[in-house]
C-alpha cells in the first residue's frame, strides 16, 4: 500500500537537519504553496510530499519559537493528514482548497516575516476559524469514513499493531532507564535527552501510522516536553514521565495498549508544559496531582467501587470505635481503624475527592498520634471520630455531594465543624516530630529505602535533619543530592510509596474474587425456572405411567432426578440468603448514640448473628429494627439512678437475638427496663378512641395499640423518640414482609418484642385449603388452628353473622365460598373445616371445604392491575401447575368485616357494576 | 380523561382468530404465544371479563375473556378454545396478558390497500378497539387494537375497585 510507504517516509524525513534562517521559512512557504497548487486529492505521492514538508515546516517554527506561525502550520498539518487518509472523500477536495488558501495568505504576508515568525498576518484569523470548523466537522466525519474502511484497514494493520504492541515493553524499559539517567545526571545530559527524544519520536511515528491516535498524541506531547531542556529539569518531570510509562505499561499488559484512551495523560503533560500543573503540585507530589486530574473523568466503575469499599471501611471504623471505647489501649483495633481511614484517604485522593480526603486525613493524623503514643484515646476523640464517620457516610451515600461538591449549606456546616473539631483536637497538643507529614503518605521514603537496603538508617536520619533546615525539599531529593542513594532507587521507592494504598485495595479485591455479582433479576429468573422445574418434576413423579411402571432403572432415575431437583431448589433459594450480622452490628452504633444523648448506660448483646435471611428481607428489616432499638433504649431502659433505685445494675441491657422458629426467623429485641405500662396504654387508647372503656382486653391486644399511628404514652417527646411514629413504621414494614410483631412485657422487668418474619419474601410456608373448585393459601405464620365444622357449635346472630364457640372463645366466622367466589350454594354436605387465623391480634375463622396441607409456596405477584385487591396478597403456583391465591389475613379480616359475610355477594356485585357503569358513562361522554 | 390518538391499522402480518363466528385480526408483533385453554384461577373483586389468572411458565398473568368483554354470551370452553398471550402497554410499562378466544385461524399478511377504516356508527359509540377492517379474500377481518381493548380506564377501574373494597 502506497499510503504506508508514504507515512514511513514522512516520519523519517521529519528528522532532517533544519536551517535556522528566516529565509528557510520563506522558502518553505513558497515551496509548499507551489506544490499544493499542483497536487490533487487522488495523488497520494504528491500529497505525502506536501504533508512531509508541512511537518518539517512545523518543526522549524517550533525551533524558532514562531508560535503564531506554528499554530497555523499545525492546523495545516492536521488538514493535510485528513486529506491524505481519506483521498476518496468528497470533503478532501474542499480541505485541499483550504490548504491552498492558507499558503496563499502566508505568501501575501511574507513581507511581515521576521525572527518571531509572522507576527502580523492579514486574513489568517478568518482562515483559522474555517480550518477549526473543518477540523471539528471533518474530524467526526473522519471517524465515520474510518469505520467504513475499518475492516480493510484493520485486517491490514492487525499484524503491525501486534508488532507495535510487542515492542512497547522494551521501549518503555528504555524510556524509563533514560528518564532515570537524566534525573541522575549520568552521562551527557543532552545526549541522553536526545536518545530519549528519538525513541519517543519513533514510537509516535509508528503509532500515528497505525492510527492509534490517542497514544500517538501522548507520545507527541512527551516529545514536545523533551524538546525543551528546561522543562526536563522542571520539578516533577521524572515523576510525571515515570507515571506515564507505568500507565502505558499497565494498559499494554491488559492487552489494549494501542486502543485505549490516553487523553488524560496527554492533557497532563500538556499542562506540565504550559505550567498549569503548578497549583496542583503545590499540595503534594506531582504524581497525586495527576491522579486528581484523572478524577475529572473518573471511571464510573472505579468510583462506585470506591463507594462500596468505603462503606465497608466505614462500618469497620464504627465497630472499631465502639470497641476501642471499651478497650482504649487495644493496638490491634487502633491499627485497623487507622488502616480504614488511611485506605479511604488514599483512594479518595487518587480520585480527587478532596472533601473526603481532607476529612480522613485529619482523622488519620489524629489516630496516628495515638498510635505513636503522643496522645491518649479519650471520649472527645472517639466522638469526633464518630462525627467524621457520620459525615463520611453522608458523603458516600450521596455521591452527588462528592462529585458536585454541593451538599447544601447544612451539610457544609456539619462538614466544616467536624473538620475543625478534628483539627482542634490535634492542635491541642503540638506534634513535635516533622516525620508526621511523611507518615500520612503511608510508609515514608526513608523507611522504604532502608527496607530495600539502599541506605542505612543513619543516612536517613542525617537527611531528615537536613530536611528540617530545608522544609520544602523532599527527603528523596536530599538523599540524591548527597549522593547517598541512586536516584533510581528513590524513584522506585516513591513509586512503591504511592502505590501502597492501592495495593491494599487490590488485596481486598482478591479476597472478594470468590464472589460473583449477579443481578437480582437474573437470580429471580433462575429461581422462577427452578420452581417450574420442581413442579414439572413432581408431575412426572406422580404421573400414572411412572406410578404403574415396574422398570427399576427408570424409577431409580426418577428418584435421583427428584433429589437433584430438590437440591437445586435449596441451593437457588440459599443464594439470596445473607446473615443478619451486618444489620445487627449497625445497631451498636444506634445504642451507643442514644445512651450518650440520654445519659444512660446501655449494653447491647448480639446473638444469632449468623442467622440467614433473604437479602430483600434484611434490607427491609433495617428501619423497623432501628425503631425497635430506639424504643427499647429510650422508653425501656431507665436512667442509671432509677435503675439503682429499683435494685438493678446501673447498666441497662438490650439483647438482639435472631433464631429460626418453624419456617420463619424470629428477631427478638429484649430489654431489662421499665416494661410497658399496660394501664397507661389502655387509658391512652381509650382517649384516642381506639379502645372501648368497659371492654376487657388481653395483654397482647393492649400492647398492640402502641402500633397505632401517632400513639405515644411518652409525656415528653425526646430527640430520639416519643412522637409515636416509630412503632407505626415497625408494624407497617413487618406487615409488608408478611411478618408479625408480638410483645410480652412485665412491669419493671422489661419487655420483649418478637419480630416474626419470613425467611424470604419469595417463599412462604402456607396452608393450602380447598374452597369449591379453588385452592387458597393462608400463610402458616398466621394460622392458629383447624377445627372441624360442627353444626351445633356454630351460632348465627341475625343481621350480624356467625360465630363459633371454640372451647369458650367466641370467634367470628366467615364463609370463604361466599366471600371469595360470590357463591351462595352450600357445599353438598361434605365435611368442612374451620380455619382459625390470627389477624392483628384478633382471632377469626374461615369456613373452608378441606385442608390440603402445608407447603412451601413461591409467591408471585398478580401484576399491577390486581395489586390492590383487599385480602389477596398474591398468587402461587401449586404442585399441579395451577395458580392458587394467597390470602392476606389482616386484609381479609378487614374486607370481611366491611362487607359482612351474609350480604357480601350482592354488595360486591353492586359496587363493581356501579363502578363499571360509571366508567362506561365517562367513556361515552368523552 | 385524555382522549387518545386513534391508531390506524398498519400493513403487516396478523394473527386471525374466531370469536362468535366473526373473524378478528391481531397484530402479530403483539402476540407472545398461543396456548391451549387451561385452568384459570378466578380472582375475587375483579370485573367479570377478567377470568382470573394462569401460570405461564412460572409467571402469573391475568386472563381476559373476549366474549365477556365484548358482551357476547359465554360458551363452555372446548378443545378449540385458546388463550393468546399478548404484550400490551399500560402506563408506558409492558404487561403480559392472556385473552380467551374461540379458536385461532391463521397468520395472514394484509396489505395497506386492503385495510379500510372502520365504518362510522355515529359519535356515541366508541369502537376504538377496532383499528381497521382488513379485506381478505371474500371476507373481512376486524383488526383489533389490543391495547385499546384492555383500556387503561377499565384496567385502572379494577385497581380502583380493589382499593375501595
Amino acid at each position: 500500500m502506497t499510503a504506508k510507504k508514504q507515512k514511513k517516509e514522512k516520519s523519517s524525513k521529519k528528522e532532517k537537519k533544519i536551517s535556522k534562517t528566516t529565509d528557510e521559512i520563506k522558502k518553505f512557504i513558497d515551496d509548499i504553496a507551489a506544490e499544493i497548487i499542483i497536487c490533487d486529492t487522488g495523488d497520494l505521492a504528491a500529497l505525502g510530499e506536501v504533508s512531509n514538508r508541512i511537518d518539517s515546516f512545523k518543526e522549524i517554527c517550533k525551533k524558532k519559537k514562531a508560535s503564531r506561525l506554528e499554530e497555523i502550520i499545525n492546523d495545516c498539518s492536521s488538514l493535510a493528514d485528513i486529506v491524505f487518509l481519506n483521498p476518496d472523500d468528497e470533503e478532501s477536495e474542499n480541505i485541499l482548497d483550504l490548504l491552498r488558501e492558507a499558503f496563499s495568505i502566508l505568501q501575501k504576508n511574507i513581507k511581515n516575516l521576521d525572527d518571531k515568525g509572522i507576527t502580523k498576518c492579514k486574513d489568517i484569523s478568518s482562515w483559522q476559524e474555517t480550518a477549526d470548523k473543518k477540523l471539528g466537522r471533518v474530524g467526526s466525519k473522519d471517524t465515520g469514513s474510518d469505520d467504513a474502511n475499518a475492516d480493510e484497514i484493520d485486517l491490514e494493520n492487525e499484524d503491525l499493531i501486534n508488532e507495535f504492541a510487542e515492542n512497547i515493553p522494551s521501549a518503555l524499559d528504555f524510556i524509563e532507564q533514560q528518564i532515570l539517567k537524566m534525573e541522575n545526571k549520568e552521562g551527557n545530559e543532552k545526549d541522553e535527552r536526545e536518545a530519549l527524544l528519538r525513541k519517543i519520536h519513533t514510537l509516535k511515528g509508528e503509532a500515528g501510522f497505525l492510527k492509534l491516535s490517542s497514544i500517538s498524541k501522548l507520545f507527541h506531547q512527551m516529545e514536545a516536553t523533551l524538546e525543551e531542556p528546561l522543562l526536563c529539569k522542571k520539578k516533577g518531570f521524572t515523576d510525571l514521565f515515570l507515571s506515564t510509562v507505568d500507565f502505558i505499561r499497565e494498559h499494554q499488559q491488559s492487552g489494549n495498549a494501542g486502543s485505549c484512551d490516553y487523553s488524560v495523560k496527554t492533557q497532563l503533560i500538556l499542562n506540565f508544559i504550559t505550567g498549569k500543573d503548578q497549583d496542583i503540585k503545590s499540595e503534594s507530589s506531582s504524581a497525586s496531582g495527576e491522579y486528581r486530574q484523572d478524577a475529572k473523568q473518573i471511571d464510573e466503575t472505579v468510583f462506585f467501587d470506591f463507594i462500596s469499599e468505603s462503606q465497608e471501611h466505614i462500618q469497620t471504623c464504627e465497630l472499631g470505635l465502639i470497641e476501642i471505647e471499651k478497650n482504649p489501649n487495644d493496638m490491634e483495633i487502633l491499627n485497623s481503624l487507622f488502616r480504614s481511614f488511611h485506605t479511604i484517604k488514599g483512594v479518595s485522593s487518587f480520585l480527587e475527592l478532596n472533601s473526603i480526603r481532607d476529612l480522613t486525613h485529619a482523622a488519620e493524623t489524629l489516630l496516628d498520634d495515638i498510635r505513636k503514643g503522643d496522645r491518649q484515646m479519650d471520649e472527645g476523640i472517639v466522638d469526633a471520630l464518630f462525627d467524621s464517620i457520620d459525615i463520611l457516610k453522608r458523603l458516600v451515600e450521596n455521591p452527588k455531594i462528592i462529585t458536585t461538591g454541593e451538599g447544601g449549606s447544612e451539610f457544609q456546616a456539619d462538614y466544616d465543624r467536624v473538620l475543625q473539631l478534628l483539627n482542634d483536637i490535634k492542635e491541642g497538643k503540638k506534634i513535635s516530630s516533622t516525620g508526621n507529614v511523611g507518615a500520612s503518605k503511608g510508609k515514608m521514603i526513608g523507611e522504604i529505602l532502608v527496607e530495600k537496603g539502599a541506605v542505612s538508617k543513619t543516612t536517613v536520619k542525617k537527611a531528615l535533619e537536613q530536611q528540617q533546615e530545608h522544609p520544602d525539599k523532599k527527603l528523596g531529593e536530599i538523599l540524591i543530592e548527597e549522593k547517598d542513594v541512586p536516584a533510581r532507587m528513590v524513584a522506585e521507592a516513591i513509586r512503591e510509596q504511592k502505590t501502597s494504598p492501592m495495593s491494599e485495595k487490590t488485596s481486598t479485591a482478591t479476597v472478594q474474587t470468590d464472589f460473583v455479582k449477579i443481578s437480582t433479576e437474573k437470580l429471580d429468573h433462575l429461581i422462577n425456572m427452578v420452581g417450574e422445574l420442581v413442579i414439572n418434576e413432581t408431575q412426572i413423579e406422580h404421573s400414572d405411567v411412572i406410578q404403574r411402571s415396574d422398570d427399576d432403572v427408570l424409577l431409580r432415575t426418577i428418584r435421583q432426578i427428584s433429589k437433584v431437583v430438590k437440591e437445586i431448589q435449596s441451593i437457588s433459594m440459599g443464594m439470596r440468603m445473607i446473615p443478619v450480622k451486618q444489620t445487627f452490628q449497625k445497631m451498636e452504633r444506634v445504642v451507643r448514640d442514644i445512651a450518650r444523648k440520654s445519659d444512660k448506660k446501655i449494653r447491647l448483646d448480639l446473638l444469632g448473628e449468623d442467622t440467614e435471611l433473604d437479602r430483600n428481607v434484611i434490607e427491609k428489616l433495617y428501619d423497623p429494627l432501628i425503631h425497635m432499638i430506639r424504643n427499647s433504649c429510650d422508653h425501656g431502659v431507665e436512667t442509671p439512678d432509677a435503675r439503682i433505685k429499683k435494685g438493678k445494675s446501673d447498666v441497662g441491657n438490650v439483647v438482639l437475638n435472631a433464631y429460626h422458629q418453624g419456617g420463619s426467623v424470629v428477631i427478638e429485641i429484649k430489654d431489662d427496663g421499665n416494661g410497658l405500662d399496660r394501664d397507661a396504654i389502655l387509658e391512652k387508647a381509650i382517649s384516642k378512641g381506639l379502645a372501648e372503656k368497659n371492654k376487657t382486653y388481653t395483654d397482647s391486644e393492649v400492647f398492640n395499640f402502641i402500633f397505632a399511628p401517632g400513639f405515644s404514652t411518652a409525656k415528653q417527646v425526646t430527640s430520639v423518640s416519643g412522637r409515636g411514629v416509630g412503632m407505626d413504621v415497625v408494624k407497617k414494614n413487618i406487615d409488608l414482609m408478611r411478618g408479625k410483631v408480638e410483645i410480652t412485657s412485665e412491669k419493671d422487668k422489661g419487655s420483649v418484642f418478637y419480630l416474626k418474619i419470613p425467611l424470604t419474601l419469595a417463599i412462604i410456608e402456607g396452608m393450602v385449603v380447598e374452597v369449591g373448585k379453588e385452592r387458597y393459601i393462608f400463610p402458616t405464620i398466621s394460622v392458629k388452628k383447624f377445627i372441624n365444622y360442627i353444626e351445633k357449635d356454630i351460632t348465627h346472630i341475625p343481621g350480624q353473622g356467625d360465630f363459633v364457640n371454640d372451647r369458650g372463645d367466641l370467634i367470628p366466622l366467615y364463609d370463604l365460598r361466599k366471600i371469595l367466589q360470590n357463591n351462595n350454594e352450600n357445599s353438598n354436605g361434605a365435611t368442612k373445616s374451620v380455619l382459625i387465623i390470627d389477624a392483628d391480634g384478633k382471632e377469626i375463622g374461615f369456613i373452608t371445604d378441606e385442608l390440603l396441607g402445608q407447603f412451601q409456596i413461591v409467591i408471585k405477584t398478580l401484576g399491577d392491575t390486581m395489586k390492590n385487591l383487599e385480602g389477596i396478597s398474591g398468587g402461587a403456583i401449586l404442585g399441579d401447575g395451577t395458580v392458587g391465591l394467597i390470602v392476606d389475613p389482616t386484609g381479609m379480616k378487614k374486607y370481611c368485616e366491611e362487607i359482612g359475610s351474609n350480604n357480601c355477594n350482592k354488595e360486591v356485585k353492586k359496587r363493581i357494576t356501579e363502578k363499571l357503569n360509571e366508567v362506561k358513562n365517562n367513556l361515552k361522554e368523552a | 380523561m385524555t382522549v387518545k390518538q386513534e391508531e390506524k391499522a398498519k400493513e403487516g402480518k396478523y394473527l386471525t382468530f374466531v370469536l362468535d363466528k366473526e373473524e378478528y385480526g391481531l397484530e402479530i408483533l403483539k402476540v407472545r404465544e398461543i396456548i391451549g385453554i387451561m385452568k384459570i384461577t378466578p380472582v375475587p373483586q375483579t370485573p367479570d371479563f377478567l377470568k382470573g389468572v394462569i401460570n405461564l411458565r412460572g409467571k402469573v398473568i391475568p386472563v381476559v375473556d373476549l366474549r365477556v368483554k365484548f358482551g357476547i354470551p359465554e360458551l363452555e370452553y372446548t378443545k378449540e378454545t385458546c388463550i393468546i398471550v399478548v404484550e400490551i402497554e399500560k402506563d408506558g410499562k409492558p404487561m403480559t396478558m392472556g385473552i380467551v378466544i374461540d379458536s385461532v385461524s391463521e397468520v395472514i399478511y394484509i396489505e395497506e390497500k386492503n385495510i379500510d377504516e372502520r365504518p362510522d356508527f355515529g359519535t356515541n359509540i366508541k369502537a376504538n378497539f377496532i383499528s381497521g377492517i382488513g379485506k381478505v379474500g371474500g371476507g373481512v377481518k376486524m383488526l383489533l387494537n389490543i391495547n385499546e381493548v384492555l383500556t387503561d380506564e377499565e384496567l385502572s377501574t379494577m385497581e380502583e375497585i380493589g382499593k375501595q373494597n
